[in-house]
């Protein structure tokens, strides 16, 4: 089984690029407690495609239920959960019953590594509509690293031929340069307090 | 002037870049955005290198040769966010006419002097001349530099 590690705001991109009206599918592989990436997978959905979440937590249901659900459900996009709790007969039924999934909205199953396996060995078709959609939700990788962080100071340090502890100590005085670079400047040494 | 909270504000940010290079207007731009957190909620937001330098490789490309890198910094106490400063650098092709286009909003001190130093203010070029401009949410001053000053450099 292939996939890959994408954070949250790629794999609405591909949400994104779904052509109206269009079935999707996708597969997120994460450990069934993993559920931090919900609440960013929804704030992601609303900011590029104001659409809505719906949650199926499928562990209780049979797949005719399942389907049942869908069917009538109205969301943009679909999160279902609880797989692991299922049968191997029961991914069996759903590719069986794969042309009700055709319900317009974007599907993603979240499943275990483990359950991701044996949904993948029973439901062949389904496993054709995902296609490469099988992910590992990864952290935002957006944040400064500590060499980022050092570079970016270092840029500072050459530029305007001062240290750190000058500009802190112009900061506690409040005798800072104006230009914004300053207040990065603290920001990046985490000082931005003095800013007042 | 309301700004969203700074994660809100990055993913704006972040879908806006997106959005940009989608529909071709830039080469590039979410893999240069960047973003420093720190536990009082003071957040600095950049795309592209903190000083400018040529080649600039992590900047935000144009098809023209431009090139864009900024700065954000966001204070948020819990509930209200504040802009606290920002920088917005355009570098121009030298057929331009121009070398660049900086707008800025400089740190909230209170001596300013409107005539000479306004807090938000734009550099046509020259780093001592500072032509007053109005202060914006930065998806403003984006669709400024991206759908209004750059093509009229680059036409």
């Amino acid at each position: 089984m292939k996939f890959r590690p994408a954070p949250i705001f790629e794999i609405v991109r591909l949400i994104d690029l779904q052509p109206p009206g269009e079935t999707g599918f996708c597969m997120l592989v994460a450990s069934s407690a993993a559920t931090e990436f919900v609440s960013e997978l929804r704030e992601e959905l609303d900011l590029q495609i104001a659409g809505s979440l719906g949650l199926i937590e499928v562990a209780e249901l049979t797949a005719i239920a399942l389907l049942d659900q869908l069917r009538t459900g109205g969301d943009a996009v679909v999160l279902m959960a609880g797989f692991d709790r299922w049968g191997d007969s029961q991914f069996v039924a759903l590719d069986v019953n794969r042309s009700r999934l055709d319900t317009g909205a974007f599907l993603i199953f979240h499943v275990d590594l483990k359950t991701a396996g044996r949904f993948l060995d029973h439901a062949p078709n389904i496993r054709s509509f995902l296609g490469p959609n099988i992910f590992a939700p990864v952290p935002d990788t957006s944040s400064m690293g500590p060499r980022e962080i050092s570079d970016r100071l270092n840029q500072l340090r050459t530029h305007y031929g001062m240290s750190d502890a000058e500009v802190i100590d112009r900061a506690a005085k409040n005798d800072l340069p104006a230009e914004p670079d300053f207040i990065e400047w603290l920001v990046l040494l985490g000082r931005s307090e003095l800013v007042l | 002037m309301d700004v969203s909270a700074p994660h809100e504000c990055f993913r704006e940010i972040r879908f806006y870049l997106q959005r940009a290079t989608d529909t071709g207007r830039t080469r590039n731009g979410v893999h240069v955005l960047s973003r420093r957190e720190l536990e009082n909620g003071d957040t600095q937001i950049n795309a592209g290198p903190t000083i400018f330098r040529e080649p600039c490789e992590t900047c935000i490309q144009f098809p023209s040769g431009a090139q864009l890198s900024f700065g954000i910094t966001l204070r948020f106490d819990g509930s209200q966010t504040t802009l606290l400063a920002y920088r917005f650098y355009l570098h121009l092709l030298p057929a331009s006419g121009l070398r660049f286009i900086r707008i800025d909003l400089n740190s909230p001190k209170e001596d300013y002097d409107p005539l000479h130093l306004p807090r938000s203010h734009m550099h046509p070029g020259f780093e001592g001349i500072h032509i007053p401009f109005p202060a914006m949410r930065p998806l403003e001053i984006l669709d400024r530099m991206i759908h209004v000053i750059e093509p009229h450099f680059t036409a």
